[in-house]
């Protein structure tokens, strides 16, 4: 872990994959020689290139776009990890695992654990020497492989000090022009990409009526992000179990080296999914999380009445370092008392990216402190 | 010996076979088609008994003749009561844009819910008079309130005594316990404080007046937040989460006083009577995911119903005669009803829904109803 990175300043961070100098350090000592410098300087542009060449394979699953052998990570809630790390795949069959890009694979050893519902978890080992940068997940079993774009990202290391970008409500389909929902999708991941974040996050209303058509359209844009991406569902993303085929599912939870990150579902704000099996996995994951130096949420609405447990679990018995949101399409008014009613989480509502508007959040050793909202030209 | 042998065999078969009785649960593949369905679980023939628009979990009336839940309608989130087919629909609420959560008051002629009006906090208890329709807002104006429940009967507000140190609140005690005699009464989770500091706590309510139940025991009980108060069939105990200690736990009022009979480092909650009144069955973390547990009040005793590592149980709803447990669980892969014996053994799938099944509510035991306050 970088100490130093918490005084450096912000503009010099300029890739994820970039953060440390170990990375360099250790590619020209034994690695490929130059390969994480050569993956960080050219990343835009090779996902550019690959997006050209391979325009059906940049969002891969099956041939509409739905998840299909592979569930998890997918380029929604991808893995992010470091060389001799490991993460944790879901998949619907047994198989053989391995990582690919620009026709070259690394095979993967895997640990397999059948789960209810006919599906399996594979605990993947990556090998030391595994190369930074963005990785597409391929699975081949019973005659076929599936391949899911941008789901594991290779970190050097996680530094202490790191930016995340926030966008929610991007409503693709919203169009008073056709595809000008796309385009300012486009722009603004290009200004994520051209900024210091390590990741970045979409907290819901991706689409704007939750059909296939537009879940493609939103994954063809988002897979010109240069790092990361995590989304949650919105409520116009819940036409039927849309979401779920894309995504996979709808509370989940990961880590950026010592800080966790848990996205939950608000769609029914009223009653947060609470007979479902969301308060349990919220209670699960927040304890999971708990030796976290920060813990952010991430979901698309904030009532103060939802869900009751969630809110108790989340913000009363052991409070989250920060709740982003978005579906108000601005910020929060606090001296009209928009604030969290229960505990001390600080709440932060970022615009619509619709309206070409995101927010860098700096993680730093005094806690998660948002910037204030910027937009695209 | 042959005897002995086949009958354990047909009490093991008959435990496999599962409970019988009428069930009540949702169901649905998203909240837009989430119906209340009735399953009778002699035939396995399940009816809709809901309107499938955001249907919410079912309450049986006392005498089992009638169903009340959440339901979407043009105005809101509104109530519905209808038959357990599903016959005659009624809806109420919907001069309120949102209500949650209907009980039904011990001789099944009146409904309690929370209704909020205009966002933000403003949550209030209802009372609705089944036979004329008429709504009214029980607790007084400036009551915040949610999740009201019925006291069976007032024995345990009549116990409640004063003391040197709860002068001030046993001094509103008694100015409830005369409505209370007049027209019930109702436990609710009170919201109180300052946005920031907001704290739920148990309230004690009446038609016009609200009380906070734990200042009559403890000192400084709005140090914690307490959530899901239940009293027991006799009105006698009441059970509710609180966390206190560090992390979620249920506590017992009753005649030893105030008692945490969960204790673990792990969290507690939804606790839920047995119809004897000696069981709760709640849910735990105690093994990692969250399971279904049941515990001995006396005693403190905890046994495990139902748990595993890759699924999780929860919504534990006794059988009318106390021999079985129902639950949700996904160990198959999608929240279905599952039971077991309330001794313990294999769980039994109840339903097999296309999408999921939760909040399942077994039909009660049909009982002489009782008059309003007795």
């Amino acid at each position: 872990m970088s100490t130093k990175s918490q005084s450096r300043p912000m503009a010099c961070l300029k890739s994820p994959f970039d953060v440390s100098g170990v990375a360099l350090v250790k590619s020209e000592g034994g690695g490929p020689k130059g390969r994480g410098m050569w993956w960080v300087r050219r990343a835009p542009l090779v996902l550019a290139v690959s997006l050209i060449l391979f325009p059906l394979s940049s969002h891969a699953r099956d041939a509409s776009g739905v998840l299909d052998l592979i569930v998890t990570p997918n380029n929604g809630m991808p893995a992010m990890v470091a060389p001799d790390g490991a993460f944790d795949a879901v998949l619907r069959e047994k198989g053989d695992l391995r990582l690919a890009r620009d026709g070259k694979s690394l095979p993967l050893t895997a640990e397999w654990t059948p789960l209810p519902g006919a599906r399996f978890r594979a605990h993947c080992k990556l090998p030391a020497d595994a190369p930074v940068g963005a990785w597409s997940l391929e699975c081949a079993a019973g005659g076929k492989t599936d391949t899911t774009a941008r789901a594991v990202f290779v970190f050097s290391e996680f530094p202490e000090y790191y930016i995340i970008a926030h966008m929610s409500d991007v409503h693709i389909g919203h169009d008073d022009t056709p595809g000008i929902s796309d385009e300012t999708f486009r722009k603004t991941l290009g200004a994520v990409n051209d900024s210091d974040a390590a990741f970045a996050v979409i907290t819901g209303d991706l689409t704007h009526n939750g059909n296939p058509d537009q879940f493609r359209r939103f994954l063809e844009v988002l897979d010109t992000c240069a790092v990361p991406t995590f989304v949650c569902t919105g409520n116009h993303d819940r036409d039927g179990q849309n979401y779920e085929t894309f995504f996979g599912p709808l509370t989940y939870r990961f880590t950026f080296g010592r800080d966790g990150y848990l996205a939950f579902d608000t769609k029914d704000y009223v009653t947060a999914d609470s007979l479902g099996p969301q308060d349990g996995l919220l209670e699960e994951y927040r304890r999971e999380l708990k030796p976290c130096r920060w813990v952010v949420g991430m979901t698309h609405r904030y009532e103060p009445l939802m869900g009751m447990r969630a809110q108790l679990t989340l913000f009363v018995d052991d409070p989250l370092d920060l709740l982003l949101f978005g579906h108000i399409h601005r910020e929060l008014r606090p001296e009209k008392g928009e604030v969290m009613p229960w505990g001390t989480t600080p709440m932060v509502a970022v615009p619509a990216e619709l309206n070409r508007k995101y927010r860098l959040i700096d993680m730093t050793a005094q806690g998660p402190r948002p910037r204030p909202v910027s937009e695209v030209k | 010996m042959s005897f002995i042998l086949h009958a354990a065999l047909a009490v093991g078969w008959l435990t496999a076979a599962g409970p019988g009785g009428t069930l009540a649960y949702v169901a649905g593949t998203e909240q837009e088609n989430q119906c209340v369905m009735v399953l009778d679980l002699a035939s396995g023939q399940a009816v809709r008994a809901g309107r499938g628009d955001h249907d919410g979990a079912p309450q049986w009336s006392p005498d089992g003749q009638r169903i009340a839940f959440e339901t979407r309608t043009d105005k809101g989130l509104s109530i519905c009561v209808a038959g357990p087919d599903g016959s005659n629909p009624k809806i109420l609420g919907e001069a309120h844009g949102t209500n949650l959560g209907p009980r039904w008051s011990p001789d099944g002629k009146r409904l309690a819910w929370a209704a909020e009006d205009e966002g933000g906090m403003q949550c209030h208890i209802v009372v609705c008079d089944l036979e004329s329709g008429t709504e009214t807002r029980w607790g007084g104006e400036k009551l915040t309130a949610l999740r009201p429940v019925w006291l069976p009967t007032l024995d345990l507000m009549k116990a409640m005594d004063e003391t040197e140190e709860n002068k001030d609140a046993a001094a509103a005690l008694v100015a409830l316990k005369g409505d209370a005699d007049a027209h019930g009464a109702l436990v609710a989770a009170g919201i109180q404080g300052a946005p920031g500091k907001m704290i739920t706590e148990p309230m004690l309510v009446t038609a016009s007046n609200a009380a906070p139940l734990l200042a009559l025991m403890i000192k400084d009980s709005e140090r914690y937040v307490e959530w899901c108060i239940e009293p027991d069939g006799e009105g006698r105990q009441l059970a509710y989460e609180s966390n206190e200690g560090g992390d979620r736990e249920i506590f017992v009022i009753g005649r030893r006083g105030i008692v945490n009979v969960s204790n673990h480092r792990a969290a507690d909650w939804n606790p839920s009577w047995s119809p004897d009144n000696k069981w709760l069955a709640f849910e735990s973390f105690r093994d990692g995911r969250r399971g279904v547990y049941k515990l001995m009040v006396g005693t403190g005793n905890v046994t495990p119903l139902d748990f595993g590592s890759e699924y999780d149980c929860w919504s534990p709803a006794w059988s009318a005669d106390g021999k079985w447990v129902a639950y949700v669980s996904d160990r198959s892969g999608t929240p279905q009803i599952w039971a077991m014996a309330a001794s313990g053994g294999n769980a039994v799938q109840l339903t097999k829904e296309s999408g999921y099944a939760y909040a399942p509510a077994f039909k009660p035991k049909a009982k002489k109803v009782k008059e309003a306050g007795k």
